[in-house]
C-alpha cells in the first residue's frame, strides 16, 4: 500500500508488522514509529532476535518441541520420567503444561491435530514418530493432552486405538474446573464433564 | 426478566432513539414501514446478543452509516445489567457490563426472550428442518451447552462427510474417528431433545385443557433416524457403521441426531400433513405458550415475550386464545400492530407511536 508521506522503509515495516495475528494497520504503525524512534542499538538486537528465530531454532529430532540444540533440553534431562510421556498439539501447549510443575515425564509434540476438511491426517502429523517411540523405548503410559474441541477429541481417539495395541496404558488429561472458580459460571458442559470425572476422597 | 431501557443509534430506520420501557404490556403501533419490526428486532438483539435468524450485520447499520450502537439495560435476577452492542459490516461487538462477550453461546439464554414472529405459523406446516431447528432453540434456550454441542455435532459431521467424499481409499479408523465424536456429542443432543419433548408434552396439555380443548390431544413427537437402543452413543456408532458402505456412495452421513424427525401430532395423526390452517394456528400458540412456561418452570424467571404483528395472521377466536395467554402472563410483553386498539387493554399498558423511524411514547 502506498502511504504518502512516509518513507518507503517505514510503510514497509507497517506492512510486515500487520502481517501478524493479532495486529492491525493502527497498531503496526505505532509500532513501527516506536521501532524508529528507538535506537539503533535496539533495531538490531530486535531483528537479529526475528531472524534467529529462524536460523537457531531446529526440531528436536525425539520429541519434535523446537530447541537449540538436538536432543533438547527436556529430552536430556536424566532427572525426567522416561517411561511417561506426554502428547501435545503444539510447544506452547508443552510451555503450559510445564509451567504448572506437574508433570515430570517427556513429551511428544504432534504439531497439529487430525483435521480432514483442513487437509490435514495422521500421517501429517508426528505420530508415527510417536509409535516408533513407543516401540522403541521403554514407555509405560501415554497421556493424551490433546485439546478439547472436535478435533483435539479425535486425535486423541487416534492415538489410543494406534497406542493400546502396543500394550501401554494410555490416559486421557481430566477436564477440571479452574481453580478459584465460582461453580455458578462454569458452562455445564465443562461441569457435567467434571461431576463424570469425579473421584473419591 | 425486564428491559427498562434501550438506545438505538443509525440502526435501520432509527437515527437516535432512547427509551424507558415498562414492566407488563408495551405496544408498539404505527402504520406500515414505520420502524415497528426493527424496534422489536433490535429488542431481541440487546436481550439474546445475536439478530433475528438470517439478519446480516450490513442489514442492521443504517443505510449510509458506518456503524450501528445498540444499548440496553436489562433487569434480571442478578440486578441490572448493561448490554452494549457495536453492529458494523465486518461483525459486532458485545459488552456486558463493560465486559467484552466473547462467547455468546455462554450468555444466549440469559437474558431469554420468546419471539413469535408470523413466519412462526409456518413451524407446524414447515420442512423436517425447521421443525428439528424450533427444538433445538427450545432446548438452547434453557440449555446453553446445547447450542455449543450442535455446532460441535455438525463440524463432526462435516469431517466425516469430507472422508465420505474422498476418491481414493480410506480407513476405517479415520472414519471410525468422527464416528465416536458425532455418537459422544449426539447422544448428549438427543438426550436433551427427549427430556424436552417430555416437558412440551406436559406442558401442551395444560394449555390446551385450559382453553377448553382437551379432547384435543397435541404432541411433539421424536422420530429416530437410527436403532435406538439403551445405550444412546453406542446405538448411533452402531448405525453409523453400519451405513457406512452406503454413506460412502452417497458421499455423506446418513443417519444420526441431524437426520431425526420432530413431528407434531395432532389426536395422533401427523399435523404436517393433516392439520387445517386454524387447528395448526392453534398449535403454534399453544406451543409458545408452552415454551413461555417450559422456561419459567426450568430458570425461575418470566421471559420476555416478543410479538410481531401477530394478530394479522389470527382470526377472532385465535386473537382470544392469545389474549388469554398475554393477560395470565406476569413478565414483560413487548407487541407490535397497526392499530393499537385491537390489543385489549388489561393491566400495565403502555403505548409507542412509531412513525418513521420517531417514537413517541404515550402515543
Ligand atoms: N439498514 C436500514 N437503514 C435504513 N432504513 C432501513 C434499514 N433497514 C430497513 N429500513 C427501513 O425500515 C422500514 C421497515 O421497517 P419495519 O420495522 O419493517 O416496518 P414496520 O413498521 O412495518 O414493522 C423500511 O422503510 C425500510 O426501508
Ligand atoms: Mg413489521
Ligand atoms: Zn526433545
Amino acid at each position: 500500500m502506498q502511504r504518502t508521506g512516509l518513507p518507503e522503509p517505514i510503510s514497509r515495516l507497517i506492512e510486515e508488522l500487520s502481517k501478524l495475528p493479532g495486529i492491525g494497520e493502527k497498531n503496526a504503525t505505532r509500532l513501527a514509529f516506536h521501532i524508529f524512534r528507538s535506537s539503533e542499538g535496539y533495531a538490531r538486537s530486535l531483528s537479529s532476535a526475528i531472524i534467529r528465530t529462524k536460523s537457531d531454532v531446529i526440531m528436536c529430532s525425539t520429541c519434535f518441541n523446537f530447541t537449540e540444540k538436538d536432543p533438547c533440553a527436556l529430552c536430556s534431562d536424566p532427572s525426567r520420567d522416561p517411561q511417561v510421556l506426554c502428547v501435545v498439539e503444539e510447544p506452547l501447549d508443552l510451555l503450559a503444561i510445564e509451567r504448572s510443575g506437574e508433570f515430570r515425564g517427556q513429551y511428544h509434540v504432534l504439531h497439529g491435530v487430525i483435521s480432514p476438511l483442513e487437509g490435514v491426517g495422521p500421517e501429517d502429523l508426528r505420530i508415527k514418530e510417536l509409535v516408533s517411540r513407543a516401540e522403541r523405548e521403554d514407555i509405560k503410559e501415554i497421556i493424551i493432552a490433546t485439546g478439547t474441541n472436535v478435533e483435539g477429541e479425535a486425535t486423541a481417539v487416534y492415538l489410543s486405538r494406534t497406542i493400546k495395541p502396543l500394550g501401554i496404558r494410555t490416559s486421557r488429561i481430566a477436564y477440571g474446573i479452574p481453580v478459584g472458580g465460582d461453580i455458578e459460571f462454569i458452562d455445564e458442559l465443562t461441569l457435567g464433564k467434571a461431576l463424570r470425572d469425579r473421584k473419591d476422597m | 426478566m425486564q428491559l427498562k431501557h434501550l438506545s438505538l443509534r443509525n440502526y435501520r430506520n432509527y437515527e437516535s432513539l432512547s427509551l424507558p420501557f415498562y414492566t407488563g404490556l408495551n405496544v408498539i403501533h404505527g402504520r406500515n414501514a414505520q420502524g415497528k419490526t426493527n424496534l422489536l428486532e433490535a429488542v431481541y438483539l440487546v436481550c439474546g446478543m445475536r439478530p433475528f435468524s438470517g439478519a446480516k450485520n450490513s442489514e442492521l447499520v443504517r443505510f449510509g452509516c458506518e456503524a450501528s450502537l445498540v444499548k440496553g439495560e436489562i433487569l434480571s435476577a442478578n440486578g441490572l445489567n448493561e448490554v452494549h452492542i457495536t453492529v458494523k459490516k465486518e461483525g459486532r461487538h458485545t459488552r456486558l457490563n463493560s465486559k467484552t462477550v466473547r462467547s455468546i453461546s455462554q450468555h444466549f439464554g440469559r437474558f431469554k426472550v420468546v419471539l413469535f414472529l408470523p413466519s412462526d405459523i409456518e413451524i407446524v406446516k414447515g420442512g423436517l428442518q425447521a421443525r428439528r431447528n424450533y427444538l433445538d432453540s427450545v432446548v438452547s434456550a434453557i440449555h446453553p451447552a446445547h447450542i455449543k454441542q450442535l455446532r460441535d455435532y455438525q463440524r463432526a459431521v462435516s469431517q466425516r462427510n469430507h472422508m465420505l467424499g474422498l476418491k481414493e481409499k480410506v480407513s476405517l479408523l479415520s472414519v471410525e474417528l468422527w464416528d465416536e465424536q458425532i455418537a459422544r456429542i449426539g447422544a448428549d443432543i438427543v438426550d436433551r431433545r427427549i427430556e424436552m419433548i417430555k416437558s412440551f408434552n406436559r406442558k401442551l396439555a395444560e394449555v390446551y385443557g385450559e382453553h377448553g380443548e382437551s379432547d384435543t390431544s397435541a404432541r411433539v413427537s421424536y422420530g429416530f433416524s437410527f436403532e435406538r437402543g439403551a445405550d444412546l452413543a453406542e446405538a448411533i456408532r452402531e448405525a453409523l457403521s453400519k451405513n457406512f458402505p452406503s454413506d460412502r456412495k452417497r458421499g455423506h452421513t446418513t443417519v444420526g441426531p441431524h437426520r431425526d424427525r420432530v413431528g407434531f401430532l395432532l389426536n395422533g395423526q401427523d399435523a404436517s400433513r393433516f392439520a387445517s390452517q386454524g387447528q395448526s394456528k392453534n398449535l403454534v400458540l399453544a406451543l409458545k405458550a408452552s415454551e413461555i412456561r417450559l422456561f419459567k418452570e426450568h430458570t425461575g424467571t418470566n421471559p420476555i415475550l416478543l410479538l410481531d404483528d401477530i394478530t394479522s395472521e389470527l382470526d377472532i377466536k385465535r386473537r382470544s386464545f392469545l389474549f388469554k395467554t398475554l393477560s395470565e402472563f406476569t413478565g414483560q410483553v413487548f407487541v407490535t400492530s397497526t392499530d393499537k386498539n385491537e390489543i385489549p387493554r388489561r393491566g400495565e399498558f403502555h403505548s409507542f407511536l412509531v412513525d418513521s423511524g420517531r417514537v413517541k411514547a404515550g402515543a
